[in-house]
């Protein structure tokens, strides 16, 4: 019954992720389009019932799972934009696959295989969880409100039950599935990432490199724990992923939609995790370079970006602003948070160390991490050196997202000082991971020898 | 002879493929380890499909004696109207009793009951308290003023842990 259930909430979840891509004239290849929707699909399914919340609409499971078809069925109304979408996709389907990916397949299945069990099989475990969106959305489904009695529970020691709505909606939803712990969408973020990435990999790449560098990537033992430990950064870190990577679609077609559409996806990165909404602010420069093609800049243009920021904006102050100050019984003061001492950077600079010599390059930093910073660290001194610093364009937006996240964190860290490091920080170098990878495979060593690699097959 | 070609090359990567795969895991051992360790634990986890056993499984004490006091004083039928001071981690420690106490809100999950720490500011909800005696958890009704402030005194020597 839950694997029905399973099933049909994924093609949901598909349909309405076309539906997004249509609504925003998004045209991909099917490899990239069928994981790209269903991430979209989840994020869409995180939405729902929060909207539904927000307009004080009991969360039922007749209300919940209608609201869900009903805005899948909205989402492809413009069936100018939708139908091709559709076509195309039944039209391209084609699975092809050669024999020496055999043994990378086969692993990658194992490794995508043994987290979905442990998602499904586990109960929410990390206190950030049952102290917050999982008790809420535990009482919700008894209560059909997420304004419920744990907001009635002493709640001085923690402010879990504060963050945005985004795990708490996902829960819900798939307990009124059949799953009583919920997080099985996390294996369905997990499986259509992995399967993205490696599409993405394969098309710069040769599928015998593709696959030693997703391995590698995979292999970051503490990323791929939070596969199956059900958080907010391994999933803010894959919608923080696709907004970039849709911005280097942008860059590449110059097409606004494709801009307003990463924009799209860092609101919901900025859904999942708030802070993110700082780093979005972190690429201003990088959209004005891309309008521009050179530093000097319009008016126009500044007002262009704002495509890529409003969304994140809007966001979050639909989930922190307007619903823990209007909705939620007891106010949490989120400007009490912010440093009051902002003209001293002594902190910054502090937590910059600190992330290098306690969690990037020590060996608890190796033990979380593993070998991936030093293959990255190593291929990036290669390129430099061999190519006299000078990159490819994909190349090049690739390693500056990774700069958002190597010099954001440490501002986060200084502007929010809640924000530790043996734990909010460790978990938020996630973001950092994917945009490392598919820097790689944009690694001009690596591209010349997968040219290599194409003559034998 | 493209054909023999392009069948020698595939086959040679393919033994390249398996190479690399090795030479992953190699340097990722302990990774790995703990990869194959979570495959016996699927094998073995698939013959108890019980919810309450994984949450034991997984939360362990924590959840199993939340459980417990939940369910003693549900037995006295007043599930709805208490609110029990629970003693910090440290308490429990020192009296010999392996117990991670969960924060309220984490109790409130596991059980549907609530409970406060020490650090409360609302003594006044306070009914019952769970304290260690002669080496057996106890669940006491607070009958009066006194008695919660001379609990309240001696909980509060203990640290309060996450």
């Amino acid at each position: 019954m839950s694997i029905v259930s399973l099933l049909l909430l994924t093609i949901l979840q598909f349909i309405a992720g076309i539906g997004i891509l249509s609504l925003f004239n998004i045209r991909l290849r099917n490899g990239i389009k069928f994981p790209v929707a269903l991430l979209l699909g989840v994020a869409v399914c995180s939405l729902v019932p929060f909207l539904l919340q927000l307009l004080y609409i009991p969360l039922s499971l007749l209300n919940v799972m209608s609201a869900l078809v009903l805005t899948a069925l909205l989402l492809n109304m413009r069936l100018e934009r939708s139908l091709p979408q559709w076509q195309a996709f039944f039209a391209g389907i084609r699975i092809r696959m050669k024999g020496y990916e055999l043994p990378f397949v086969l692993l990658l299945l194992f490794i995508f295989a043994v987290s979905a069990w442990r998602c499904y099989y586990y109960p929410p475990y990390p206190r950030d969880l049952t102290s917050g969106p999982e008790v809420i959305a535990e009482y919700a489904v008894r209560e059909q409100t997420m304004v419920n009695s744990a907001f009635s529970v002493d709640l001085s020691s923690t402010n879990n039950p504060y963050k945005p709505a985004f795990i708490t909606s996902l829960q819900i939803v798939y307990k009124y599935a059949g799953f009583p712990f919920g997080q099985v969408w996390l294996s369905v973020v997990f499986g259509a990432f992995l399967l993205l990435l490696y599409q993405l990999l394969c098309e710069n790449v040769h599928r015998l490199l593709a696959g030693v560098l997703l391995l590698c990537f995979l292999a970051i033992p503490v990323m791929y724990a939070y596969t199956f430990i059900v958080l907010f950064d391994y999933t803010n870190a894959v919608f923080f992923f696709l907004s970039v990577y849709f911005l280097t679609l942008y860059d590449r077609n110059k097409a606004y939609n494709y801009l307003a559409f990463a924009g799209f996806i860092m609101g919901i990165a900025t859904y999942v995790r708030s802070e993110t909404l700082v780093l979005a602010c972190f690429f201003l420069p990088l959209v004005l370079y891309m309008q521009a093609g050179s530093w000097r800049i319009t008016g126009r243009q500044v007002l262009n970006s704002s495509v890529f920021v409003l969304p994140p904006v809007i966001l979050y102050l639909l989930s922190i602003t307007l619903y823990n100050g209007y909705y939620l019984p007891q106010v949490y003061e989120v400007g009490g948070l912010v440093n009051p001492h902002l003209l001293d950077l002594h902190p910054f600079f502090d937590r910059f160390l600190k992330m290098h010599t306690r969690l990037i390059f020590s060996s608890w930093g190796f033990s979380l991490y593993g070998y991936f910073i030093p293959l990255f660290l190593a291929l990036l001194l290669a390129e430099a050196i061999c190519y006299r610093l000078r990159f490819s364009r994909m190349a090049g937006i690739w390693l500056y997202a990774v700069l958002v996240v190597y010099l954001g964190l440490p501002f986060l860290g200084f502007l929010l000082p809640l924000m530790d490091l043996d734990n909010s920080t460790k978990r938020a170098l996630f973001k950092i991971f994917p945009p490392m990878l598919l820097y790689l495979s944009h690694n001009r060593l690596l591209t010349g020898l997968s040219g290599r690699l194409s003559k034998l097959g | 002879m493209q054909i023999n070609n392009r069948a020698r090359g595939n086959l040679l990567l393919l033994l390249a493929g398996l190479l690399s795969v090795a030479l992953v895991i190699a340097v990722n051992l302990e990774w790995y380890k703990d990869l194959w360790g979570y495959w016996n634990d699927c094998r073995r986890q698939v013959f108890r499909p019980g919810l309450e056993q994984r949450k034991a499984e997984r939360l362990g004490n924590m959840y199993t004696l939340s459980k417990a006091i939940a369910l003693a004083l549900r037995k006295e039928r007043q599930k709805e109207k208490v609110v029990v001071l629970l003693p910090p981690t440290p308490y429990f420690r020192k009296k010999g009793l392996n117990y991670h106490v969960p924060e309220p809100a984490v109790f409130y999950y596991y059980t549907g009951m609530k409970t406060v720490w020490p650090d409360t500011k609302d003594t006044a909800a306070i009914t019952h308290v769970v304290e260690m005696k002669r080496r057996a958890l106890v669940i006491r009704r607070i009958r009066n003023r006194e008695q919660l402030s001379a609990v309240l005194a001696e909980f509060r020597k203990y640290k309060i842990t996450l």
